[in-house]
């Protein structure tokens, strides 16, 4: 059983499932083609907006959940180990309130497929992350009723 | 790289930009003058920069000369903590 992983998120707004029943917006639509298509740098730009622009607080860090595993993706494809560390760990613990779906996003399967590339890149260390780098990353899959 | 933040914010701290942040890139304790952006975490979307009310953050490239020795000193910051 792995720890916990140590990233820690911003007070800034709290997470609750108040919104989770919504029914995703184009916009979002296209950040998870994006997102799933590997384009992780205008993926970050496309939610970026959404979340720039989300009045209800509690769903704001769902957005800043999904943007920053795609950038930690981003870094991983970049090879920086300290970004993916620091950026999908905070990612993952961003999504854990809004498990087990919100938005219709399978959030559980996305939670444990990137904390798997998460522990896969933190034991392989700064020196072993080249060979992960294109290796195939997970994808953003909507709950199946 | 990287978004730096330079000599004007020292004192200031307005953290403007920390709240614009999608990657929550952008530190700083009570202890410290200034806040500092993280390069390893800075995906240089440029959000923060026009949020300054000082005009202290600019890309990597484009640092004043008299400050650019800003650059290495939001680095350093981050590596002090890791060691």
């Amino acid at each position: 059983m792995r720890q916990e992983i140590p990233a820690a998120l911003s007070p800034r707004d709290p997470s609750t499932r108040e919104c989770c029943d919504r029914t995703p917006t184009p916009p979002m639509l296209h950040a998870f083609e994006q997102f799933n298509r590997g384009e992780y740098w205008q993926q970050h730009e496309t939610l970026e907006l959404i979340w720039r622009a989300e009045p209800a607080a509690s769903i704001r860090n769902f957005y800043k959940g999904v943007l920053q595993v795609g950038v930690g993706f981003h870094h991983l494809r970049n090879r920086n180990y300290r970004g993916v560390i620091k950026v999908l760990g905070r990612g993952i613990n961003y999504l854990k309130p809004y498990a087990p779906e919100c938005y219709r996003v399978n959030v559980s399967r996305l939670i444990d497929e990137a904390s798997e590339i998460y522990w896969r890149v933190h034991d392989a260390g700064a020196e072993g992350i080249a060979p992960l780098a294109n290796i195939e990353l997970p994808k953003v899959h909507w709950k199946v009723d | 790289m990287a978004y730096i933040i330079a000599e004007p914010c020292i004192d200031v701290k307005d953290a403007s930009c920390v709240a614009v942040c999608p990657v929550d890139c952008i530190h700083g304790g009570d202890e410290d003058n200034m806040l500092y952006i993280n390069p390893d975490e800075c995906i240089d979307c440029g959000a923060c920069a026009p949020e300054c009310p000082v005009s202290a953050i600019f890309p990597a490239d484009q640092v004043p000369e008299q400050w650019r020795s800003f650059i290495e000193l939001n680095a350093a910051y981050f590596n002090k903590q890791q060691t």
